[in-house]
């Protein structure tokens, strides 16, 4: 399965849901947010939202600013 | 004490975060302002460096993180920003700032008004960067923003307040608190538009980017300080020339 995460093409094996997207990516921080097809996804499912070929994942992070 | 949507602040000096040269040198300045409130921004995840969490430290500083919408362009891209910091910190406060000119960094009013009234309706704390119209300030405070941020000039420019007139008309007609933000150079400038009547100010570049940032954050908290005095005690009334001291007759001129 293919899907796009923050622009660049990624493969995981399907099955997958969002924290075993983030468990491939080593993405650790706590500290991010994560919209699937525009839409944001509550922490609270990650674990619950199955991705599909052709997701468009973003993930985000706080970072300093003005 | 300054009150914003029922929030207390004790410093009306607001830190950026940005352009610090290091974390260390922001922490630092962050404490030795004083300030209550400091910006985030936010930023897609880059999978080709090493995540460094932003949150903990700051956090460790016990102050309120005030999330922007910078990088947006239009309205429902702020809104979609929004939405992404409210997960990600767990605030409904904002700062709206939508530019989307590279070039001058100016910020768009009618976007700014469009994605205000969303982002109110949607339950969020809206505390918009704006330019110094008090027009639009007025609008932003009628579709429900809890204080208005007029530019004194733009980002970063460090060109201090560039249209007191119109800053004055802000501050004496705005139904909610006013944060003189952007532009601001010096401590002077800080000082100069919490004497005009400024509720607070927001100060990134001036000191992140001074040779000692430390310093120059107690020197703003300084200015920021003896402003708000100065306002709150009134200055004495412009006029044409009189003696201060007793005219007499000593040098007997005939």
């Amino acid at each position: 399965m293919h899907v796009i995460c923050n622009g660049d093409p990624i493969s995981t094996p399907a099955p997958c849901n969002l924290t075993e997207l983030l468990e491939q990516l080593d993405i650790t921080t706590a500290s991010i947010a994560i919209a699937v097809n525009q839409t944001i996804i509550q922490r609270a499912n990650w674990s619950a939202i199955s991705l599909h070929d052709h997701d468009v994942v973003d993930i985000f992070q706080a970072t300093l600013g003005g | 004490m300054l009150t914003i949507a029922n929030h207390n602040f004790s410093s009306r000096l607001f830190l950026g975060t940005g352009k610090y040269a290091s974390q260390s040198a922001m922490q630092s300045s962050l404490s030795a302002s004083q300030t209550n409130m400091a910006t985030l921004a936010l930023r897609r995840v880059d999978f080709s460096k090493r995540q460094s969490d932003v949150l903990a430290p700051l956090k460790a500083l016990d102050i309120k993180l005030l999330p922007n919408t910078s990088g947006a362009r239009t309205a429902s891209e702020a809104v979609s920003a929004a939405l992404i910091a409210r997960e990600l910190l767990a605030t409904n406060w904002l700062k709206l700032e939508i530019h989307p000119n590279p070039h001058h960094l100016l910020p768009d009013p009618i976007a700014t008004v469009k994605a205000a009234e969303q982002l109110v309706a949607e339950g969020f704390v809206v505390l918009p960067y704006c330019s110094a119209d008090p027009l639009l300030c007025q609008t932003l405070a009628e579709v429900g923003c809890a204080a208005v941020m007029p530019l004194a000039s733009p980002i970063g420019s460090n060109r201090g307040i560039s249209m007191p007139d119109m800053l004055a008309y802000i501050i004496e007609s705005s139904s909610v608190p006013v944060v003189v933000d952007a532009g601001l150079g010096k401590p002077s400038d800080a000082c100069l538009a919490m004497e005009m009547g400024a509720d607070a100010v927001l100060v990134n570049t001036a000191i992140a980017s001074a040779p000692n940032p430390t310093g120059m954050a107690q020197c703003f908290a300084q200015a920021v300080q003896t402003g708000r005095q100065t306002y709150e005690y009134g200055l004495a009334s412009h006029g044409s020339a009189q003696a201060s001291s007793p005219l007499t007759e000593f040098f007997n001129h005939g």
